[in-house]
């Protein structure tokens, strides 16, 4: 994972530490800088802003419950991104979904991205409507900065089939630049 | 390392390159032009991701509460009050079924045509695509071609109507012809329309949604759908 380390006042290995004084406060200023890059993380999981606000309310809870095993605190983001990616997959678990029409989210959310222009607003669908399975490793690899062999382990997959995946979500995406996709002749890998 | 291998590592992480991709990439053209079209994707990507969230919508995957919201107990109305609710109620359904009669109908076939009309450089394409290629695009729509004696030499996926659709062009002896399968859009009948030069169908798909199909000029559209709709099917 790429090496981040957050602006952080106070620094974490003292206020970390469980009965610390200033712990408490440390916290919530780590979580406040990295809360909106957790909440953009979340969204790409969930697609919906409700559900990645509870998602994100719910991981920093844990987060504060278990900053023992933070050892590291340049390892802080990457922590907390898993942290995330976990509660989430526990939503879905844990909840019934109601699915609605995500046209409707893009119509709500796009005005962002609308001066872009078309491309990225087709970009932006078409990462919405990519399944599951290719969405979420692409998330965790552009955005969280796992490495394939992190989202292998973090998803129970083989990291050939994290290489698979990876391949695929990219690869139908690239109808967006009007291109072809790349023949894909492969079978995906045992997990 | 084969292209296959080769893209394969390229599409799973554009900014990576081994020693034998390396390898590979400094004698192939093509993986090359592959691996720059990835790279610009990721930027893209990455910009997409680190875009500001929008306003919070409250549409989309939403997680049902676990528990069912607290709501005041409502006051019962007095006899005049049901009455004066029941004849707002009347009138509100009532203006609604006027406003939802005279609503504009928005026409599918002018945006079939203005479609076609952007994409006019799709008729110019002559070379077949092989059947592999052209299964490859409908994929990504999730339709399947059937294998047909039909003569594809051009097939994307585009966005249409907030939907991702095929959007091919067949050779007949007529001339190309586009056939763009639209399974969100649904008619009751067959419709014809001719405008700027182009003339079109819109036909019920066998397996739900529309086939639209369009010509520069005169051709048999019918035979078009009738050879290509059976062998249409969506895979989800």
């Amino acid at each position: 994972m790429r090496n981040f380390t957050p602006e952080i006042p106070v620094p974490l290995s003292d206020a970390l530490k469980p009965g610390a004084e200033a712990a408490p406060m440390a916290l919530e200023r780590l979580f406040a800088t990295l809360r909106p890059e957790l909440l953009r993380f979340a969204w790409w999981l969930a697609r919906d802003r409700a559900v990645a606000e509870d998602v994100v309310q719910e991981a920093m809870l844990r987060a504060w419950r278990s900053r023992d095993a933070l050892k590291d605190p340049a390892a802080a983001r990457g922590w907390l991104l898993t942290i995330v990616r976990r509660e989430h997959a526990r939503l879905y678990e844990r909840k019934r979904l109601e699915i609605v029409d995500l046209d409707e989210v893009m119509a709500a959310e796009d005005t962002q991205l609308a001066a872009d222009g078309d491309e990225m607003v087709g970009l932006r669908l078409a990462m919405t409507q990519l399944p599951d399975d290719y969405r979420i490793p692409l998330v965790m690899q552009v955005l969280g900065g796992f490495t394939t062999d992190e989202i292998a382990q973090e998803l129970t997959l083989s990291t050939a089939a994290v290489l698979t995946r990876l391949f695929r979500a990219r690869n139908r995406l690239r109808s967006i630049y009007g291109l072809l996709p790349a023949p894909d002749a492969l079978d995906e890998p045992a997990v | 390392m084969t292209h296959d291998e080769a893209r394969l590592l390229i599409g799973a992480a554009p900014g990576a390159v081994s020693a034998p991709l390396a390898e590979h990439l400094a004698h192939c053209a093509p993986c090359t032009l592959f691996q720059q079209q990835m790279q610009r994707m990721d930027q893209d990507l990455s910009r997409l991701f680190t875009a500001p969230l929008g306003p919070r919508a409250e549409t989309g995957i939403r997680a049902l509460p676990l528990m069912p919201a607290t709501r005041p107990r409502p006051v019962a109305p007095r006899a005049s009050g049901l009455l004066a609710l029941a004849a707002s109620l009347v009138l509100s359904i009532g203006v609604g079924i006027v406003f939802w009669t005279l609503r504009p109908q928005p026409s599918l076939a002018a945006g079939v045509l203005d479609h076609v009309g952007h994409e006019s450089a799709s008729w110019s394409e002559v070379a077949p695509m092989t059947a592999a290629a052209t299964s490859q695009v409908l994929a990504g729509a999730d339709v399947r071609l059937d294998p047909t004696d039909t003569t594809v030499t051009y097939a994307r996926i585009c966005l249409f109507n907030g939907h991702w659709v095929p959007h091919l062009i067949i050779r007949t002896a007529a001339g190309p012809i586009t056939v763009m399968v639209l399974n969100r859009e649904h008619i009751g009948a067959r419709q014809s329309f001719r405008q700027n030069g182009y003339s079109g169908i819109l036909v019920p798909a066998p397996g739900g949604g529309t086939l639209a199909v369009i010509a520069q000029g005169d051709a048999d559209l019918d035979a078009v759908s009738r050879a290509l709709g059976p062998h249409l099917h969506w895979t989800h």
